[in-house]
């Protein structure tokens, strides 16, 4: 089977069209007959067939144009059509147009005859045809050499592919969590108080674009506030009815970092024996504490409750070394330093930054610090040391109007004290009933470290620091 | 204002360089009898004589390094190197001597020496007459290295670069020689270290430079018609590199593509991302995308060397890729 | 063989034998030799770094054919070149304070051994690359017809360059446009470690000039007296007649080919051989011999250049160091530049 091409027929010619086929879909053909008649930019041209057989197809009907190279008819086959050729490549056999006359270095005619010594003499002696080829050259205005022609090429080359290759690469799964932003996307998020997390990136790989920003900080929706890890000061968070699974039901996948938590949290809790110790602690002198420091100082340097409650903790536990220990295969590790784990939920996940040496820490130090640690967690730049290195935690639910709950331990610590929220409540002070500040908090301890005489006389400790926190601003 | 094909910018430059001062001289193959074999000296030796268009043998460390003697010695050469495929055997008298005498020489000599010659490929001429090496140049200190892609922009700064105490290299390209643009009447100087804008954009930035300049054109002008904007940044300047241009024009866009004739890795475009990232980074949405010849010697075979050479096709791709537009 | 025939000697021969001008050569001659001497000295107590290529031994050679230049020809070395650089008429101590690396220094510190310079001397340079500055001396030659003055130029360079491609470029340009260079191998036997019979297919130099047409000669280069005659009668028909030549000075150097070569690849004797042949010797011996110079003041001479030398170390140690701020100083040639 042999494909009829669409001729080039002049050197200018891009396309053409079929005037006639002077032989109908079925006919013999032979090599040499005039097989079709076509238009071209310049003339109509009557075009003979370079194979002898059927014509099995005509692919391109009288009145319609297709470009050079494109498949016009086939003879010999057995009728199916063809697939269209889009390129405009000049088809094999078929005659090249004349490449330009002035393509040809005229200095390989003659070369001036050096003979004089004297340098002015050459001008005189030059060959007068070289000098005129050159001029018939540069008048035709051509190039030197043959040119490469239009810039018609409407595929993509492989000079672009490596830049294509860059900018489609498809999302890679790096540690599960580093969400793709665009520089200049997280400036723009900053700037207008977009919270990347609530962001759908529509970017390559998924990148949160320029483009995504703008839209979120446009968006009609009453404005969500940023979700607060629960181990930061007061705030609520209001929540919209959301829409429900359109199937029974909707499968969640777990991210690794929370299949991870996850499988912690269940060896914490199935293998430690925890039990419990409530207390409810007198948070009035700690509250106004917190006002008179909160108004001596800038915003930024702001403490809460929950720094109070690691100072707390971590000043008791210099006093407790046995709860600031661990269990570690039948035997019991005492830690040398006292690294506080700060329990962080956010929508899709939970950690635990640690602030390292916290009773070695001003509460100055631990607000900044714990500023910058739960910042980190949020925004997902958290480095590994960050999580690393716990001996006692605390999760804090105070913000979300909860009396009191209890937490599961955070391996390898053996106790973690559950923060509820500071409420006024009537209480009895010198038999009078009277308006005071209460806060509950629930200790967890596996019961293999240490037992309740001490876990109670360590709570006891806290309860003393919060209700007596002038000791916690040293 | 005239309307010039390249070449013949060029060739005005030249003549005007040539009248003005005495010590200009221009040397190379074929420049003189010949009229240069692209024609960009054609009329000079007729018009200044065979002292001042010297037709040098088939030598090209001679080619370069004379002109630095002479340099050395007073006088104001521009070297023509036929095309920068040949350069690579005098590459020693371009670096190690041209680049370097004023410094290693405690800044007691100087060096005032054009070098003109083109690149570029596209034209069926195989692997060995088909590079462009401004990114060579531009590399080494001591150098400054030009590459306009107008007739405009080639008159002005060829008249500068001669002007110019410092080795040059002038990049010209000869796919462009027979372009036409329009040159302003009069003396016109283009400085050798300013880039500028040569289309307004919102949407998009695309660098590029010499014949590139001319496919960027083309393409933003594509881009339009499906309600793309593109600004087009000519990186005329190479060394000294110009940036404040293109950083203002990311600023605006975000978004970056260059485009060169030469091959991708380690190119002008490398170069030019790298300063984007230092100066700009907060402001792009994506990676820079480099567009740059594919890393094969040319190939002879027309199709093949059409894909092989960055043609508008793949700016325009490549610019709506950038824009999520697929 | 075509053999270019001598041009007509029209020096008067008794000007290369009064005292005043011989005093004179064998005075820089010595010059040298301490000088170089002290370099090896100075380069072995790390006050000058990189490399160090010394000219003792070629005496003769160098002293004979520069002395022949007006101040205003100009010289193209290569990097074995302090003592070219002196018989030019740079001043000793900006050379040593050269080598030192020191703000004094001909280049200002930022060209070292290899790459001394004067505008003032015409000495336009010393280059690390072999053959390169063969092509850029025929383009100060191709500006002196241009400006139609009357200056020559001298390219000297070793055995080693005369076989790269430059040279031969070199010299066929210069014939061809009539350039007025004369082209000096200082042919020392050696390019580095390869003897010139291991390297050259025609191991008399000269005669590589008959390929260009061009006149070709060779003289013994430890007889300065020879070497500054042929020189004297080749500067001038460059000079008159715009007509180039090589010239081959056979000579020796009786150190390796920098300071860090251990010298392995010549014989013991052979060096020995050539320096009883030593040009300063012989031509104090000749001086001697004419009633010009006894051994006292040969003496004093000594004295007096090696003091120089001494004064050159003291220059140089004394010297500034370039500011580091200066780093990007003379990149290019203008304020505006960056």
């Amino acid at each position: 089977m042999s494909s009829v091409q669409m001729p080039r027929l002049s050197d200018s010619m891009e396309t053409g069209k079929i005037l006639r086929w002077l032989k109908k879909e079925g006919e013999d053909v032979k090599k040499g007959e005039p097989l079709v008649e076509i238009e071209s930019d310049k003339a109509n041209i009557e075009v003979e067939a370079y194979a002898s057989g059927k014509l099995s197809k005509i692919v391109v009907p009288e009145g319609e144009s297709a470009p050079i190279g494109a498949v016009i008819a086939e003879i010999g086959g057995d009728g199916e059509a063809a697939p269209k050729s889009g390129t405009a490549t000049v088809p094999q056999g078929q005659p090249q147009a004349a490449e330009p006359k002035e393509g040809s270095k005229g200095a390989s005619a003659e070369a001036p005859k050096a003979q004089a010594t004297k340098p002015e003499a050459h001008v005189a002696q030059a060959d007068k045809a070289v000098a005129a080829a050159a001029q018939t050259a540069a008048d035709a205005g051509g190039e030197q050499y043959p040119h490469g022609g239009p810039d018609d090429r409407t595929e993509v080359g492989a000079a672009a592919q490596a830049a294509l290759n860059v900018i489609r690469r498809p999302a890679e799964q790096q540690d599960g969590e580093r969400q793709r932003v665009s520089p200049v996307a997280r400036r723009l998020a900053e700037e207008h108080g977009v919270d990347l997390r609530q962001v759908q990136g529509t970017g390559p790989g998924g990148r949160i674009t320029k483009e995504d920003v703008e839209a979120a900080a446009q968006q009609k929706a009453p404005p969500q506030a940023a979700v607060t890890p629960s181990a930061v000061g007061p705030t609520r968070e209001t929540r919209q009815p959301t829409a429900r699974p359109t199937g029974e039901v909707e499968v969640v996948e777990l991210s690794k970092l929370q299949a991870t938590v996850a499988m912690r949290l269940a060896q914490s809790a199935f293998s430690a024996p925890h039990f419990y110790v409530t207390s409810e602690i007198a948070m009035d002198d700690a509250v106004r504490l917190r006002q008179m420091f909160n108004e001596a100082v800038d915003k930024s340097e702001a403490i809460s409750i929950n720094d109070l409650v690691v100072k707390a903790v971590a000043l008791a536990l210099t006093k407790f070394p046995e709860v600031n220990a661990s269990w570690a295969d039948g035997r019991i590790e005492r830690k040398r330093d006292i690294n506080i784990g700060i329990a962080v939920g956010l929508p899709d996940r939970l950690i635990v930054p640690v602030l390292r040496n916290a009773d070695q820490k001003t509460l100055k130090d631990i607000a900044r610090e714990s500023k910058q640690l739960i910042e980190r967690s949020r925004a997902n730049k958290a480095a590994a040391q960050d999580y690393l290195g716990n001996t006692f935690s605390i999760s804090n639910l105070g913000m979300y109007d909860v009396d009191q709950f209890t937490a599961i331990i955070n391996p390898p610590d053996s106790g973690i004290l559950a923060i509820g929220s500071i409420e006024d409540k009537a209480v009895v002070k010198d038999g009078q009933v009277v308006p005071g500040k209460r806060m509950r908090v629930t200790l967890s301890v596996d019961h293999r470290v240490f037992y309740g005489v001490t876990a109670a006389q360590f709570l006891q400790e806290v309860k003393r620091l919060l209700q007596s926190p002038m000791a916690l601003v040293l | 204002m005239a309307v010039l094909a390249m070449r013949d910018a060029l060739n005005q430059a030249l003549r005007e360089e040539m009248k003005r001062d005495e010590s200009v001289f221009l040397l190379g193959e074929d420049i003189g009898l010949y009229d240069g074999s692209f024609k960009v000296t054609r009329g000079l030796m007729k018009e200044f004589g065979e002292r001042r268009v010297l037709d040098t043998p088939i030598a090209e460390e001679i080619i370069i390094g004379t002109a630095i003697g002479a340099a050395m010695a007073g006088l104001r050469p521009v070297a023509e190197m036929m095309t920068v495929n040949f350069i690579m055997v005098a590459m020693d008298q371009v670096v190690n001597a041209a680049a370097h005498i004023r410094y290693m020489f405690g800044g007691g000599t100087k060096v005032p020496l054009v070098i003109r010659t083109p690149g570029g490929g596209g034209h069926q001429l195989g692997a060995q007459h088909s590079h462009s090496h401004e990114n060579w140049f531009a590399h080494v200190p001591g150098l400054k290295v030009v590459a306009p892609g107008t007739p405009a922009d080639a008159k002005g700064m060829l008249k500068a670069a001669i002007r110019d105490d410092n080795p040059v290299m002038f990049i010209e390209n000869e796919g462009t020689y027979a372009v036409k643009g329009e040159v302003p009447d009069g003396e016109h100087l283009v400085p050798l270290d300013k880039n500028d804008v040569k289309r307004q954009g919102d949407d998009i930035t695309i660098c590029a430079h010499s014949r590139m300049l001319i496919v960027a054109m083309d393409a933003a002008a594509e881009l339009e018609k499906e309600g793309i904007s593109a600004e087009v940044v000519d990186m005329r300047a190479l060394r000294p590199l110009d940036m404040a241009p293109a950083i203002e024009s990311v600023k605006k866009t975000s978004r970056l593509i260059t485009v060169e004739e030469g091959w991708r890795s380690y190119g002008v475009g490398a170069e030019i991302a790298a300063r984007v990232y230092e100066e700009a980074f907060d402001y792009l949405d994506a990676p820079v995308a480099r567009i740059g010849a594919a890393e094969v010697p040319a190939p002879y075979n027309k199709r093949l060397e059409k894909i092989a050479f960055p043609g508008k096709a793949d700016v325009i791709v490549t610019a709506k890729a950038l824009l999520g537009k697929n | 063989m075509k053999v270019e025939q001598r041009p007509t000697d029209t020096t008067p021969k008794e000007a290369l034998t009064d005292k005043t001008t011989l005093l004179k050569l064998y005075r820089e001659m010595l010059l040298i030799r301490r000088f170089e001497e002290k370099t090896a000295e100075m380069y072995q107590a790390a006050k000058i770094g990189g490399f160090c290529h010394l000219n003792i031994g070629e005496e003769a050679t160098i002293v004979g054919i520069i002395s022949a230049l007006r101040p205003a020809d100009y010289v193209y070395s290569t990097y074995r070149e302090h003592g070219h650089a002196i018989a030019k008429g740079i001043d000793p101590k900006a050379v040593m304070a050269e080598l030192f690396g020191k703000e004094t220094g001909t280049s200002r510190g930022r060209g070292g051994s290899m790459h001394l310079f004067s505008q003032e001397h015409r000495f336009y340079g010393g280059y690390a690359i072999v053959g390169e500055a063969l092509p850029i001396a025929c383009g100060t030659g191709y500006a002196i017809n241009y400006q139609e003055k009357d200056e020559v130029v001298m390219s000297i360079f070793g055995d080693g360059a005369t076989n790269i491609g430059a040279f031969h470029e070199s010299l066929n340009v210069a014939k061809l446009w009539h350039l007025p260079i004369v082209f000096v191998c200082v042919n020392n036997l050696y390019g580095m470690g390869t003897a010139v019979n291991r390297a050259s297919a025609v191991t008399e130099i000269w005669k590589k000039a008959c390929a260009y047409d061009m006149t070709g000669e060779r003289v013994d280069g430890m007889d300065v007296l020879a070497v500054r005659r042929i020189t004297d009668q080749l500067v001038a028909q460059a000079r008159n007649q715009h007509e180039p030549s090589l010239l081959e000075c056979l000579t020796y150097r009786y150190r390796g080919h920098s300071m860090s070569d251990p010298d392995t690849y010549r014989g013991k004797d052979e060096i020995k051989e050539w320096q009883t042949r030593d040009a300063i010797l012989s031509l104090g011996e000749y001086m001697k011999n004419q009633k010009m110079l006894d051994d006292e003041e040969i003496q004093k001479i000594d004295e007096e250049v090696t003091a120089q030398v001494e004064e050159a170390v003291k220059f140089a140690e004394e010297s500034p160091e370039p500011d580091p701020k200066d780093l990007y100083r003379d990149v290019y040639a203008d304020e505006a530049a960056s």
